[in-house]
């Protein structure tokens, strides 16, 4: 089945849809019953998980305000979801073009309705693990142009690929990018204990449900997976110490085995 | 210390409080606010709050609601913020002696109208976004409504025959090539019948059978049409699957590749004749070169020339053939480019050089197939030796003319020689000129004996003018 078609029939209010949970569950409006209902059924496996996405976007809002101090004009972000509040276009300041991309293309559709009177903000459809979709496409080129020095989002995403995929994906962003590009990502880290994949297998199983599988892996192996990316200060660091927040997932989640941690990294 | 230095005072203690109660609360917040603004807002708030002590003005409380949502706070959050204004006035202010009558008893509705402030934004912001969605949602399925209606009439388009069946093979949609393809009138009478009917034999019962497990099946297979004929087609037949993954039902796309066959079959049969023609061509070299390995061994000057009239001959015809399988197909000869070759082997065989005999060749656009270019290639290789020997004694120069081309019916050719093509071919020199007194359909020359036996057995005729050398004209028809 194309990936189109595959996301092409949540165009449906009657089914729950992915980008809309996650809306829902950063307190957005955003959303359906439908939405909301199954949204209630994630809190109930994990009721850590508004925090987390919580911490996510406050990450994203973190690492994209550093990033436009440093002189950042130029972001291109996958996996967005809706481009909402405190996203990319709202925290960057005016002028800063922005390249939003998603794989549901229902959720592209809303995020172009809500950007549509932003002349230097764009969305387009693209999976996180072909960035090459989106690089070489007509609309880069375009906004983006010649010069490549540009600083990449790829949050809340890295758990939902392979190693393999990551890796790719990686690989390939860096070899478009420009010297000096930037990315800011986040992942779940378990820690590399024998038992600590099985704690995360609430979440897990909810995930296949949804079908969507997770990926959890240790901070250690991520390292690997971003190479050649080389992570600048402050490094690999709990997405709570970014933000300045305490009582974080981990304490919530009561797992004590995994934790949300972010990083910049520069080519 | 007047009351307002003593609220003054207790500001930076406000300030804290609320931090503190915005950092437990954090999480219950919209995501727009992001936890580094706590301390701004906590600050500004306090602030507002003091100015709200000093000069009591209840309206503002609704400034301050509206003002707290558009930061993103959340609804507990705004509900604990005015228990906490509350408490400030109630006992830590009046703790420290603050009696300000006026603004303590303005701060419930202060505290409302900062409630209601908020949640009619809120109730705004909702709807907006709300409605945003549902432009969003229109457009994605405007968007997708074409998208399918682009699809389905793809498939109803295409040239390829579509059926769809249930999983038992029931069909339940065709599309027109389909119909056509069996010789169908309408949808009506195939519609619920069973996918198996379609095909010769049962193999359309063993492909269902197959397609659960298999998931997909393509191949070639032989149909049956509406009136019992049999066609040949290609079919790929594959299992509709939902998105949950799950079999809903049977595709079959079908290709009628009956003429693909035949075209198939044609092209093997060209590659044979084309093999045959190369052997042909081969067995006559080989005869060509016997004839001039025997000739060696002769010492009279005319039967050696006798033997390499006779090579030039079968070497005419096996030039033929290898003009025949290099063609693109066997349909025929083309004329230009075999006359220029037969002519060049001739003089070549004669030693003589174009700067010496100059050779004109004009055939444009003629193609002949083998049953006459074989008489006409020998009848040009009579005439043209002939020029070659006789027309230019003692080396002199001149020109040979070799002309083909499509002749009207000749008004004596009788009715039998009705329907082909007819065709004038001229062989002319400028040479010596054909004797008066010789009569060349008597002549003891073998080689002219051939030219009016081969022109007789095209059912031509020929005629020969001697002004300023000869030039023998041959109307004939394709056999």
């Amino acid at each position: 089945m194309a990936e189109q078609d595959k996301f092409a029939s949540i165009a449906d209010s009657g089914k729950p849809n992915p980008g809309r949970i996650y809306d829902f569950l950063l307190g957005g409006n955003h959303n359906f019953e439908v939405d909301r209902q199954a949204a209630q059924q994630v809190i109930k496996v994990m009721p850590f998980m508004p925090k987390l996405f919580r911490l996510i976007r406050w990450f994203l809002g973190e690492a994209v305000r550093r990033l436009c101090e440093e002189g950042y004009t130029q972001f291109i972000d996958f996996a967005s979801g809706l481009p909402t509040v405190d996203h990319i276009h709202e925290v960057a300041p005016a002028g800063t073009k922005v390249i939003y991309s998603d794989i549901d293309s229902v959720t592209v559709a809303y995020g172009r309705e809500i950007i549509k009177d932003k002349p230097n903000v764009r969305y387009e459809v693209c999976p996180a693990e072909k960035p090459e979709e989106l690089l070489n496409s007509a609309l880069v080129s375009q906004l983006i142009g010649k010069d490549r020095k540009v600083a990449v989002g790829f949050n809340g995403v890295a758990y939902f690929l392979t190693d393999e995929a990551i890796h790719n994906s990686m690989k390939v962003i860096y070899d478009w990018a420009g010297k000096g590009s930037r990315l800011f990502l986040c992942d779940i880290g378990i820690e590399e204990r024998p038992d600590a994949p099985q704690m995360g297998l609430d979440m897990m199983k909810v995930y296949e449900k949804l079908g969507q599988p997770l990926y959890l892996r240790s901070q250690k192996t991520l390292e690997s997976l971003v190479k050649p990316w080389k992570a600048i200060k402050p490094g690999y660091l709990p997405l709570e110490e970014w933000v300045g927040v305490k009582g974080g997932v981990a304490d919530e989640s009561k797992l004590g085995a995994f934790v949300m941690f972010g990083v910049i990294l520069e080519k | 210390m007047s009351s307002a230095a003593v609220i003054r005072q207790k500001q930076a203690e406000l300030k804290e409080a609320l931090l503190a109660l915005l950092r437990e609360t954090v999480f219950e917040n919209r995501y727009s606010l992001h936890p580094r603004r706590l301390g701004e807002l906590s600050s500004k708030l306090a602030e507002t709050f003091v100015g709200f002590l000093d000069s009591p003005d209840e309206a503002s409380g609704a400034k301050v609601g509206l003002w707290l949502a558009t930061e993103g706070l959340g609804e507990k959050t705004i509900l604990q913020l005015a228990g906490r204004l509350r408490r400030f006035c109630r006992e830590e202010l009046h703790a420290a002696g603050v009696t300000q009558a006026r603004a303590f008893d303005s701060i419930e509705h202060f505290t409302y109208l900062m409630l209601e402030g908020f949640l009619n934004w809120r109730e705004t912001q909702i709807l907006t976004d709300q409605e945003q969605l549902r432009r969003a949602l229109s457009t994605a399925l405007a968007s997708r409504s074409q998208e399918l209606l682009i699809k389905n009439q793809a498939v109803n388009t295409s040239v390829n025959g579509i059926m769809l069946a249930d999983l038992d093979g029931m069909v339940t949609w065709v599309n027109p090539s389909y119909l056509r393809m069996w010789g169908f009138q309408s949808a009506g009478e195939v519609l619920g019948s069973s996918f198996s009917n379609f095909w010769v034999g049962t193999d359309g019962e063993h492909i269902l059978e197959a397609l659960p497990r298999a998931g997909g099946w393509h191949g070639q297979l032989q149909a049956r049409r509406r009136d019992g004929a049999e066609f040949s087609v290609e079919l790929t037949v594959s299992q509709i699957r939902n998105e949950e993954d799950k079999p809903v039902g049977i595709m079959a796309s079908v290709v009628d590749i009956t003429e693909h066959l035949k075209a198939e079959e044609m092209e093997k049969n060209l590659l044979l004749a084309k093999e045959i023609h190369h052997r042909i061509k081969n067995n006559l070299q080989v005869i060509s070169s016997l004839l001039f390995l025997q000739s060696e061994y002769v010492r009279d000057t005319k039967t050696r020339e006798m033997f390499k009239e006779s090579q030039n001959r079968v070497r005419s015809m096996a030039l033929l053939h290898q003009k025949l399988y290099q063609s693109r197909n066997l349909a025929g000869i083309e004329s230009n480019e075999y006359i220029r070759d037969l002519t060049r082997n001739l003089f070549l065989s004669y030693g003589v050089s174009d700067s010496q005999i100059d050779l004109a060749v004009a055939a444009e656009g003629i193609t002949l197939g083998m049953d006459t270019a074989v008489p006409c290639g020998l009848i040009i290789n009579e005439l043209v030796t002939n020029s070659l020997k006789h027309a230019f004694p003692a080396g002199g120069a001149g020109e040979i003319r070799v002309e083909l081309s499509r002749a009207d019916r000749p008004a004596e050719a009788g009715p039998q020689a009705e329907g082909g093509n007819w065709f004038r071919l001229v062989v002319a020199d400028n040479g010596i000129g054909f004797p008066d007194d010789l009569d060349f359909r008597k002549t003891e020359s073998l080689g002219l004996k051939i030219v009016c036996t081969l022109t007789a057995q095209l059912g031509g005729s020929i005629g020969l003018e001697r002004n300023g050398g000869s030039r023998f004209t041959i109307l004939f028809q394709e056999a």
